[in-house]
């Protein structure tokens, strides 16, 4: 079964359309757009329905044999540190996602370290 | 499909005409980019990043974040200009984002894709193509030339060497520049971290730690080298085999060496280093990655 970020790319590329031309036929936004083919956001079903009008395919087409599940994958050592307490679950995509500059996180510590740095700024 | 660094340089130069802008990069972020974009969304701030970042950039907030504990201003310019760019390429250039997704990659291809464009995009906002020309000749780079250059207070090496590997002749797979430096811990055979951003008009050779980058790479490697301030060291750059392997991530099939030289030199008491390699002969062109 493939993720249903996969399929939108797989059909998106054999209708010959760029994501820019995917967006402009859907209606959704480049930006948004990145983010679901990415993996980064779960679209919901009139988003995947506006996709499917820009794809000119039928939805039904669209989800057959695809699964939709949580986006990206947490790195361990962040999902160790959201299980032992140290880290609100709901920070898990916000930490996840950062783009670093430097010294990437790599221990249950550093992603502690980040939360925390994190938090101040955005509190 | 036309070459994503010069889909990247045409959105950066359209964005550029939208502002009067200064030659002060640093009052151009504050007083007319961020102002701007902070009408769509982007927040700034300056905290002390105990991790040991530079900066960070949180997509999903549309926030940068400075590290406070770096006060040298042209690293600080540097990262503040590559978060930008984080920002600007997934809510302002287009063509640069869709562009991307012609790219069959998975998800930590796509982040180093997105962290070279980063880096090559904070270039083209800090250094003025014209400089391109002076420090190149036929392609190659004119060490002294570059060198004088670095030299100049506040203005950022990294950028500069970004923004010349871009322009490079394939006879020249890479510029790179790192200053993150490096002491053999006594009887052992790691290297301490010694300082990141603190002059020391005492530090004489260092062993430093650099990533190899040119426009056909997308990878950065990262090697150590002892290099001496004022001196030149030819040395050998070899590709670590584990990453050197066959597919088509990478220019080379197996492990190779290349002939390089690392520059060390003194810029306002912190100890600055580059190296250039010269394409071996027995690499052809068409083993170059183009990506």
């Amino acid at each position: 079964m493939m993720q249903i970020n996969d399929r939108i790319r797989v059909l998106r590329k054999e209708k010959g359309l760029t994501l820019k031309q995917l967006a402009s036929a859907s209606g959704l936004s480049l930006p948004f757009l990145s983010e679901v083919e990415r993996g980064e956001s779960n679209p919901s079903l009139e988003s995947l329905e506006s996709i499917a009008r820009g794809l000119s395919i039928n939805i039904e087409e669209l989800l057959i044999d695809t699964e939709i599940k949580t986006s990206g994958t947490i790195p361990p050592t962040l999902e160790s540190a959201i299980s032992s307490g140290k880290i609100p679950p709901d920070w898990a995509q916000t930490l996840k996602n950062i783009q670093h500059r430097g010294h990437q996180p790599q221990t249950e510590d550093d992603w502690i370290t980040l939360y925390y740095s994190v938090r101040k700024v955005l509190e | 499909m036309e070459d994503i660094f010069v889909i990247l340089a045409k959105d950066i130069q359209s964005y550029k005409n939208c502002f009067r802008l200064t030659d002060d990069p640093l009052i151009n972020f504050q007083k007319l980019i961020l102002p701007e974009e902070a009408k769509n969304g982007l927040k700034y701030s300056e905290v002390a990043l105990e991790s040991g970042a530079d900066g960070e950039y949180l997509n999903d907030k549309k926030q940068i974040i400075i590290n406070d504990l770096v006060k040298y201003l042209p690293r600080k310019l540097f990262t503040i200009y590559h978060e930008l760019s984080h920002y600007l390429i997934y809510n302002v250039f287009d063509e640069t984002l869709s562009a991307i997704h012609e790219y069959d990659v998975n998800a930590k291809d796509h982040q180093l894709i997105i962290e070279n464009l980063c880096n090559f995009s904070a270039a083209e906002f800090l250094i003025d193509n014209s400089i391109v020309s002076i420090c190149l000749e036929n392609g190659l780079p004119k060490i002294d030339v570059i060198k004088s250059y670095i030299k100049n207070p506040n203005f950022s090496a990294p950028a500069l060497i970004y923004k010349l590997i871009n322009n490079i002749s394939n006879d020249c797979v890479g510029i790179i520049v790192r200053n993150s430096f490096y002491r053999p811990i006594s009887n052992q055979k790691e290297l301490a971290l010694i300082s990141l951003d603190v002059p020391d008009q005492n530090l004489k050779s260092s062993y430093v730690e650099y990533s190899f980058n040119s426009r056909n790479f997308k990878y950065p490697v990262k090697r150590f080298n002892l290099v001496e301030v004022d001196g030149c060291i030819n040395s050998n750059f070899e590709t670590q085999a584990d990453i050197a392997q066959g597919d088509d991530k990478f220019p080379f099939s197996n492990s190779r060496t290349m002939p390089c030289y690392v520059y060390g030199f003194y810029k306002e008491n912190r100890f600055f280093s580059f190296l250039v390699a010269k394409r071996a002969n027995y690499i052809s062109e068409d083993q170059l990655l183009l990506i």
